[in-house]
């Protein structure tokens, strides 16, 4: 059930990030092609021209790219289930847990990509300079420093290993936030956009006191090096703490209190 | 299998101060055509929205073939909204996938021969059809599902009146000696004689619970006619001026 | 023939009466199977229940039997139909003067009203 329900999740995203992705990326080789064939433009326009406004317009592109995969997350949850769609997805034979939990892993699918396409067109522009053959050098030299390197620092990989799986937590607990105050909101008849920034807000403000707290905690754990780090594993749980708590309680809220429009 | 599909007692729902319902106790057998009628505000959508799982009750119990609104019923239960919920970037085709996906009672082949009849093109998006159309198309999908107990809310009104005769056609030609059609709806004229019982229900409560040809017997006119005696609202009364003549 | 139903009267004995109609004009001849509940009920536009009744009753009446094989199938016994004509026939003799009497006709008056309509009839045809 939770597989079909990300298929059409992810399905309707799809539509609309795949062409701004593409178009992204598009800019982003015309451009280094643009820079990389060393056209000097003599004057002040065309500088402007070849230059500076693809660059302007690239950075307004991968900022936008963000942004969108955010309004994504908010819109498929407010609009896709507590919207009209609502009265589709809650009467479908399907827990409320799996609705949520689509929702949820499909944004931070969503999320991870943009990083990815985002991260692709920054690579794209920043080699625009090297020709063909300096890159592969480049990226092999990487390749083969990298069995030696993990050799010699043996904490480095597993160590990047838990701040990714933490950052995927991060990702996973600022969606289960945004739900969250989307079901609070929900319950009110005609302040339901008010209400869910308000416990939006307020939710962040609570984190603002117990998270330093709850950071110093893992601090006062002994730790001697390597994966027997306090602070280090602190990245993990926490949001994972975060992401069950904000999970039981939006999944309460729809389950009891389902209030679509 | 029950007997009876639908069992409700003492059911209660408050919004507020509100009391949507206030204490309904409604028992529905199978094979039924049962119309739930009522004024605006009466609580028929509330009803149903208890029965198909979309708001929980505030006291009083609900059971569905015995089960109580939850993943049994929601499979068991085909509900048609009065609104379309479809997301806009679909078209009938993924509609008709999605409902196979999830309903293991969904007829697929049903569904494609009521398209054709309809002479609706799979290919075109749901938001491009016409109102009438796309009620149609989504009672296409309701019906298309072999279910216990087929929830209908307005399902003819804002549709013009050849499309109300096929909507009815439609519901007729589905009908299952094991299931029930519950039809939520203020357009009675038009139906009454596709039902087997009338519901009344007025300020959520049940003021009647009868088949419909008893009614005719005991009041010797047709459900219309009674509906409107039992629910006259004194008209809007200015008072005992008489219009001037200029 | 349309059904044409009145909703202010039961309906199953208006469905009764118009299935009677057709078997005793022949739509429905003796020994053919009557199509199925659903299709009736479909073509009137009534509940399946509804066309049911009529149809338990149009059995009750004689004019429609069950054969185990083939369902429902209209009788063939003449006697049968010819009483229901009959009888049929009565009622609406019955309903004509009734009808008359409203608007100030006594039966001998309205009788005397065919008579001449008939006479009428039989001069324009030997015309």
């Amino acid at each position: 059930m939770l597989g079909k329900l990300m298929k059409y999740d992810l399905r309707s995203n799809f539509r609309t990030l795949l062409p701004l992705w593409l178009t992204t990326h598009g800019l982003a080789i015309v451009y280094s092609l643009l820079y990389g064939s060393r056209i000097t433009p003599s004057s002040a326009v065309g500088r402007f021209l070849l230059i500076v406004l693809p660059a302007i317009v690239l950075v307004l592109l991968l900022g936008a790219m963000f942004t969108i995969a955010l309004v994504y997350m908010v819109r498929g949850f407010s609009r896709g289930l507590l919207g009209q769609e609502g009265y589709l997805m809650f009467t479908l034979p399907v827990t409320p847990t799996a609705l949520i939990a689509s929702k949820a892993l499909s944004a931070l699918v969503i999320e991870l990509l943009t990083g990815v396409a985002a991260g692709l067109c920054c690579m794209v522009l920043l080699t625009c300079n090297s020709t063909w053959a300096e890159l592969l050098g480049f990226l092999q030299e990487i390749w083969t420093s990298i069995g030696p390197g993990i050799q010699e620092h043996p904490d480095v990989l597993p160590r990047l290993c838990v701040v990714f799986v933490g950052m995927l937590f991060w990702l996973l607990a600022l969606n289960l936030h945004t739900y969250l105050a989307c079901s609070v909101g929900q319950l009110s008849g005609k302040h339901r956009k008010a209400l869910a920034i308000i416990t939006f807000c307020a939710i962040t403000i609570l984190l603002g006191k117990l998270l330093p707290a709850a950071f110093s905690l893992f601090d006062l754990l002994p730790s001697s090096g390597g994966l027997r780090d306090g602070s280090l594993w602190a990245l993990v749980i926490i949001p994972a703490v975060l992401c069950t708590i904000y999970f039981f309680a939006t999944r309460l809220i729809l389950a009891r209190r389902l209030n679509l429009e | 299998m029950e007997a009876n599909l639908i069992e409700i007692h003492g059911l209660r729902k408050q919004f507020g101060s509100l009391a949507a319902l206030d204490g309904v106790d409604l028992t529905v057998g199978r094979g039924k055509i049962v119309g739930l009628l009522g004024p605006n505000g009466s609580g028929k959508t509330t009803l149903i929205k208890i029965l198909n799982g979309l708001l929980c009750p505030t006291a009083g119990s609900v059971l569905v073939d015995g089960h109580a609104p939850g993943l049994y019923t929601k499979a068991a239960v085909s509900y048609l909204p009065d609104k379309p919920y479809f997301a806009p970037w679909m078209r009938v085709r993924d509609a008709i996938e999605l409902f196979q996906d999830f309903y293991k009672d969904f007829d697929r082949v049903k569904a494609d021969d009521m398209c054709r009849m309809m002479e609706l093109d799979e290919s075109r998006q749901i938001k491009t059809l016409s109102k009438g159309t796309q009620e149609k198309m989504q009672l296409m999908l309701v019906m298309s599902r072999h279910a216990q107990l087929y929830l209908l809310d307005e399902p003819i009104a804002g549709v013009d009146p050849a499309a109300r005769d096929a909507i009815l056609d439609t519901i007729l030609t589905n009908y299952c000696e094991n299931s029930t059609v519950v039809i939520s709806t203020h357009l009675i004229s038009d139906i009454e004689k596709v039902l087997d019982e009338a519901v009344f229900l007025k300020k959520g409560r049940i003021v009647l619970h009868d088949s419909v040809e008893a009614i005719r017997e005991r009041e010797g006119k047709s459900v219309d006619a009674y509906f409107r005696e039992v629910f006259r609202v004194a008209p809007v009364n200015g008072g005992n001026e008489t219009c001037s003549e200029n | 023939m349309d059904f044409q139903l009145d909703n202010n009267l039961p309906i199953w004995p208006q469905l009764l009466e118009r299935m009677t109609e057709r078997i005793l004009t022949r739509r429905y001849p003796p020994g053919s199977k009557l199509p199925s509940v659903r299709e009736l009920a479909l073509e009137a536009g009534v509940n399946p229940n509804t066309m049911q009744r009529a149809l338990s009753q149009l059995e009750a009446n004689g004019l429609v039997v069950t054969n185990r094989t083939a369902g429902r199938v209209v009788t063939e016994d003449e006697a049968v139909l010819d009483a229901t004509r009959c009888r049929l026939a009565q009622e609406r003799i019955a309903q004509y003067f009734s009808g008359m009497a409203k608007i100030g006709y006594a039966e001998d008056d309205a009788a005397a009203l065919i008579a001449e309509r008939k006479e009428q009839k039989n001069g324009s045809e030997s015309d």
